[in-house]
């Protein structure tokens, strides 16, 4: 019986998987060879170049997603009074600002710490300012709300258990944020183990 | 006042250009007042008959009426219910001298309380919504 003995990636019948070209970049350097001194690209190159590729994507989503909705609270300044049954106000400039701020720190701090894209959904509230809601999964979210007032509020759900409101100050915004996300990982983690 | 029972349909109008693009869930946004102001389908069978939809309030929202909008518990569903987040749904008639603009609305109605996250998530877990085209 023949044993083909080639351990050359290029060769199909042993390695039938999907092929991805890194740029000239992200190869540089990494030619390699195989027993029979057949030139192979080393794989660590193609790992590097997944990461790359899934960050690029993730980058890319968070980027479209941040337009699409700076866009949007700028469209704000036109929404008028009563927009929604009863009493309603289009939500102050200040808050709009306010809100676009905000919304550049938190995707700042979950791409920084590469977190997929979490639902956010955004809307005025009646009493005047913004408010939106980032959620991780059925039972972990954080509501934000921005009032006319330039008051933030900042609420979370862990694992379906509601924390006091806490005003807060956009200095301190990040930290706090932080210390979710990490948590959330972490609890994340845990129940993949368990 | 006459408050309304568990299983009861409220309905809220909102303009669509006060939700981003293809936006696809209820946001938080909308349930944040202290007085939500709603009509209740016993008083208005066809939603689209109210004055909302002319001044182009076209997303209707469906509030579906129970105990976990009435009372929210920490954690939600199987926790204690929070005296401070208790709502009440009730029954508001406004009269033409209330607002002599639109008129009467026999089936005006308020949820009121505070609203919380805790409150607007059970809110929107009982709601729906749909536009009209």
């Amino acid at each position: 019986m023949e044993v083909n003995t080639s351990t050359s990636i290029f060769d199909k019948k042993q390695a039938p998987f999907i092929f991805i070209i890194p740029t000239d970049e992200e190869t540089e350097n990494t030619e390699v060879y195989d027993r029979e001194q057949t030139p192979v690209i080393d794989t660590s190159a193609f790992q590097l170049n997944l990461d790359n590729i899934y960050k690029r994507k993730i980058e890319d989503n968070y980027n479209d997603f941040l337009k699409s909705r700076i866009e949007y609270l700028e469209s704000l300044k036109n929404l008028g009074d009563n927009w929604i049954t009863g009493d309603s106000k289009q939500p102050s400039l200040k808050s709009i600002e306010k809100a676009k701020n905000l919304l550049d720190l938190v995707i700042k701090n979950l791409i920084e710490k590469n977190f997929s894209l979490p639902r956010i959904l955004m809307s005025p509230i009646p009493t005047g300012g913004i408010s939106f809601d980032l959620r991780f999964d059925v039972d972990n979210s954080i509501l934000f709300t921005i009032h006319d007032d330039e008051n933030i509020e900042m609420e979370c759900e862990r694992d379906g258990e509601y924390n006091e409101v806490v005003e807060v100050d956009t200095s301190i915004i990040s930290g706090l944020f932080s210390d979710y996300l990490r948590e959330y990982e972490l609890d994340t983690r845990w129940r993949s183990f368990v | 006042m006459s408050l309304i029972p568990d299983g009861e349909v409220l309905f809220r109008y909102a303009k669509p250009n006060a939700f981003p693009e293809g936006q696809s869930e209820l946001p938080t946004g909308i349930f944040q007042d202290p007085n939500l102001s709603c009509d209740w389908k016993k008083f208005r069978m066809d939603p689209y008959s109210s004055f909302h939809i002319q001044e182009g309030k076209s997303v209707v929202v469906l509030i579906n009426v129970c105990d976990d909008i009435r009372n929210p518990k920490n954690p939600k569903r199987k926790g204690e219910i929070v005296d401070d987040w208790k709502q009440e749904i009730f029954h508001d008639p406004i009269t033409k001298e209330d607002d002599p603009i639109h008129g009467a609305n026999g089936a005006h109605s308020l949820i009121r309380g505070k609203k919380k996250k805790a409150v607007v998530d059970a809110l929107i877990a009982n709601s729906d919504f749909y536009q009209r085209t």
